[in-house]
């Protein structure tokens, strides 16, 4: 057994650290987040250039060709950072799918210019909050007309184009993209409570050709299944990178702030509080390790991708909640960065799935089939 | 990354789940579950003597397998699940100090004894007045001639009632600048004369002692690793103790899949519980609970393994680990329902009491091994820097 990262894995992402570190002091964070279009543009203009949202594209349109493995270490510098980029909407949520189409043309035209850094891209599914229960339907043979709400799409209005899953009139999934601008769609800015950017899309009849469709039928499902999947892992990675810097902060603070003429951190209410948030994320960081090593080995990750997600949410609200109180007052105050490691750890305890959800989730998965975890031969 | 039992590691899990359950009947774990000592007891762990299996992770030149600790885990894991007697203590704590602390004399004697399980040991630490701050331990050893006498009484003596030696921890010296320091370990023979316990009853079922020792005479060469130097010899082992500690949360993994597989079979008609989503929501949460407890064991005792152990990380497991398999066993226990808590042997008892069983047995614990709060305190010192708040 092996828990750790490569050497060479770990020297990928130690040049993109300086860059974080570099242009994401708190101030720059604190004033991105204040302005009207809280995009921090000049980090994602760097990470362009020094190759990082090429990662995982294919070299033939011009990556690296490297794994998800890679890539998530670089969620966790943007989650250590709390940069306000999307990402994972452009490079996993989207970007993966599209690498995993048939449709060539539409690889080619599009996966460069995510490695360039000039199109973001944003994913959208149906809603599943109780305001929009319309869902998102696709109609026709070739070409395809979409109709329906989808609510909560990250970086909406700031995208170039989206990655749309819908239900077409059969049941089956359809995966399609569609630009900014097409003539049917409308977008509604929102703001997320951790102050970035979202949107709420509204599709009437907005005409998709064949030829950018993305996948359909059964390849469309799996396609969407692993976009599921691998957005659990990276939203993981998000989060270990937020709770970790959180808790580090908060652990720094309540060792140098004196009160009853002693450190806070020297109170065993205290240390006792510390120490559950920590291992709350440790066994975050866990299952995240074990998602990512049965997604790099190929091996069936639907449980524990889902496991992982589960804990996102699990340790996000126990270490974020501790990282708020323990910096007393002035963890309120806004101008004090302690609460956007709050924000952004309950941000992602609830995108895409909360630990409920992912309960119901691997609870199906086992009623489908209870001999996936009576015959493991392993301890669970 | 590779976070999985690899083929050979999950073939000598099997193998290992044969061999356990090919000695523990229904009737032998009846007869001997929770128990720590008695002529059934004492039988199988001579059978595993025999049979090699006690020292699987004991270096070679010991007679042993060298077993890597994820390998040692297993063994633990399903000895522990099959409640087979294993003499954890003495395998695990007692014999690997003997072999870096003992004289030659102390390990021709001892290490071949425990190897073929003919020798139990019970470890003497706690007094009344000392548990969690052990180093404040008072039972003294006055030199007479060639021996130490002792006099005092220990609390929870495990295996007490039914041992040959008791690797006792006693005061040698009080005059000392900390606690630890007046220290020694001591090799009792349970044959003295001045030697006697009383039962201890826990609610966990956990058989346990109260141990008496009236001018009970120690030779000199019954100390181990020098007089005054007992504190080094308890702490040197707690690497092996978290391997074995560890294990024991492999209880929720096995009533898991039995829940599951009784869940499941109910359901083959169609219309059973595992088609109401709160019992697939419970299924699942309990599932990722499980698979969390498991890879941070793994963790653990791939670092021990590596000889590069990061306390926080191993502190924390203790606590986390044992409070989420509480919370497992819990879920388990809402799952069966109102029949969950019939007591063995009455005939509603789900699977024969053993569900009830482990959730009452598993609470020990949030105290034994180290309590929680000094566990929390470690992880807060050693993993964030903060101030240490243990006392
Ligand atoms: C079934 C069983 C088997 C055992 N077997 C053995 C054995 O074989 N040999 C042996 O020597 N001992 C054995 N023990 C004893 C065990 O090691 C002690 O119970 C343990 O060390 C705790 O000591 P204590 O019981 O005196 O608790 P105390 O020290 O009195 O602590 C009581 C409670 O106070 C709190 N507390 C304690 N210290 C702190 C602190 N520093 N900060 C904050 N809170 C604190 C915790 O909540 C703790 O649970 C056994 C115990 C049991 C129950």
């Amino acid at each position: 057994m092996d828990f750790n990262f490569s050497e060479e894995q770990q020297s990928i992402v130690d040049a993109a650290e300086r860059v974080f570190a570099d242009l994401c002091d708190d101030d720059t964070i604190k004033n991105i987040g204040e302005s009207d279009v809280p995009l921090h543009k000049e980090l994602w203009a760097q990470l362009a250039d020094s190759g990082m949202l090429g990662l995982v594209v294919d070299e033939e349109h011009g990556g690296l060709g490297m794994t998800l493995v890679e890539l998530c270490l670089l969620f966790e510098l943007q989650g250590k950072y709390l940069a306000p980029v999307p990402m994972i909407a452009t490079l996993v949520e989207c970007g993966l799918v599209i690498s995993g189409s048939d449709n060539v043309t539409l690889k080619a035209d599009l996966l460069p210019q995510v490695v360039s850094g000039e199109l973001l891209l944003s994913p959208v599914r149906a809603s599943n909050g109780v305001l929009d229960t319309a869902g998102l339907a696709a109609a026709g043979n070739d070409d395809l007309v979409l109709n329906g709400v989808s609510g909560v799409v990250p970086y909406a209005s700031v995208a170039g184009g989206y990655v749309v899953t819908a239900t077409e009139d059969d049941g089956h999934a359809v995966i399609v993209y569609c630009p900014q601008g097409a003539s049917g769609l409308s977008v509604t800015e929102q703001r997320m409570s951790s102050g970035e950017l979202a949107g709420k899309l509204h599709f009437e009849n907005c005409a998709v050709p064949a030829a950018q469709v993305v996948a359909r039928g059964a390849s469309a499902a799996a396609l969407a299944e692993r976009q599921k999947q691998d957005t659990f892992v990276a939203l993981a990675a998000l989060q270990v990178g937020v709770l970790d810097e959180g808790l580090r902060r908060t652990a720094e603070y309540v060792s140098q702030r004196k009160q009853f003429g002693r450190p806070l951190g020297a109170f065993q209410a205290v240390s006792q509080q510390a120490a559950n948030a920590y291992m709350a994320i440790e066994s975050l960081r866990g299952a995240y390790w074990r998602a990512l090593d049965d997604i790099e080995h190929g091996n069936d990750a639907a449980l524990s991708t889902r496991v992982a997600k589960f804990w996102v949410g699990e340790a996000g609200h126990k270490a974020a909640h501790t990282i708020l109180h323990l910096h007393g007052g002035i963890g309120q105050d806004v101008d004090y960065p302690a609460h956007r490691y709050f924000l952004w750890g309950k941000h992602n305890e609830r995108y895409i799935g909360t630990p409920d959800d992912m309960a119901l989730d691997v609870g199906k998965l086992i009623a489908a089939d209870a001999t996936r975890v009576l015959n493991a031969g392993t301890a669970a | 990354m590779d976070t999985r039992f690899n083929a050979a590691q999950r073939k000598l899990r099997l193998e290992l789940r044969d061999y356990f359950k090919s000695i523990m009947t229904p009737e032998v774990v009846a007869e001997v579950v929770g128990k720590e000592g008695g002529p059934r007891f004492r039988e199988i762990i001579r059978k595993l003597g025999e049979d090699g299996i006690l020292t699987l992770g004991w270096p070679k030149e010991y007679g042993g397998k060298e077993y890597t600790t994820v390998e040692q885990l297993i063994l633990f894991e399903e000895a522990w699940s099959a409640h087979t007697p294993f003499p954890l203590i003495t395998i695990n704590t007692v014999g690997p100090a003997i072999m870096k602390f003992g004289t030659d004399e102390q390990k021709d004697f001892f290490l071949p004894k425990i190897a073929a399980g003919q020798c139990i040991f019970a470890v003497g630490y706690t007094e009344a007045g000392s548990g969690t701050d052990l180093a404040s331990l008072k039972m003294p050893a006055v030199l007479d001639g060639d021996e130490y006498v002792v006099n005092g009484n220990k609390l929870f003596t495990s295996s007490g009632q039914d041992c040959d030696y008791v690797w006792l921890a006693v005061r040698t010296e009080k005059e000392v600048k900390r606690p630890s320091d007046g220290i020694s370990i001591m090799i009792v023979d349970a044959t003295d004369p001045g030697f006697s316990f009383a039962p201890i009853n826990t609610v966990g079922d956990i058989e346990t002692s109260m141990t008496y020792y009236e001018n009970v005479r120690i030779p000199k060469d019954r100390v181990v690793g020098g007089i005054n130097r007992g504190w080094k010899v308890i702490t040197s082992q707690l690497n092996h103790e978290r391997v074995t500690l560890a294990s024991m949360t492999v209880v929720g993994a096995k009533q898991f899949r039995r829940v599951v597989k009784l869940l499941d079979e109910k359901s083959q008609a169609g219309d059973g519980p595992l088609t109401d989503p709160l019992v697939r929501a419970k299924v699942g949460e309990l599932y990722c609970r499980l698979e969390a407890i498991e890879v941070l064991n793994l963790r653990t005792a791939t670092q021990i393994e590596e000889g590069k152990l990061d306390v926080a990380l191993a502190s924390g497991v203790k606590f986390q680990n044992t409070l989420e398999l509480i919370e497992v066993l819990r879920g388990l226990l809402d799952l069966v329902g109102e029949d969950a808590l019939v007591a063995y042997p009455s005939e509603g008892a789900i699977f024969d009491g053993d569900l009830e069983r482990d959730y009452r047995s598993a609470q020990v614990n949030t105290v034994g091994g180290g309590v929680m709060e000094v566990m929390r305190c470690m992880v807060a010192s050693f993993g964030l820097e903060m101030p240490n708040t243990i006392a």
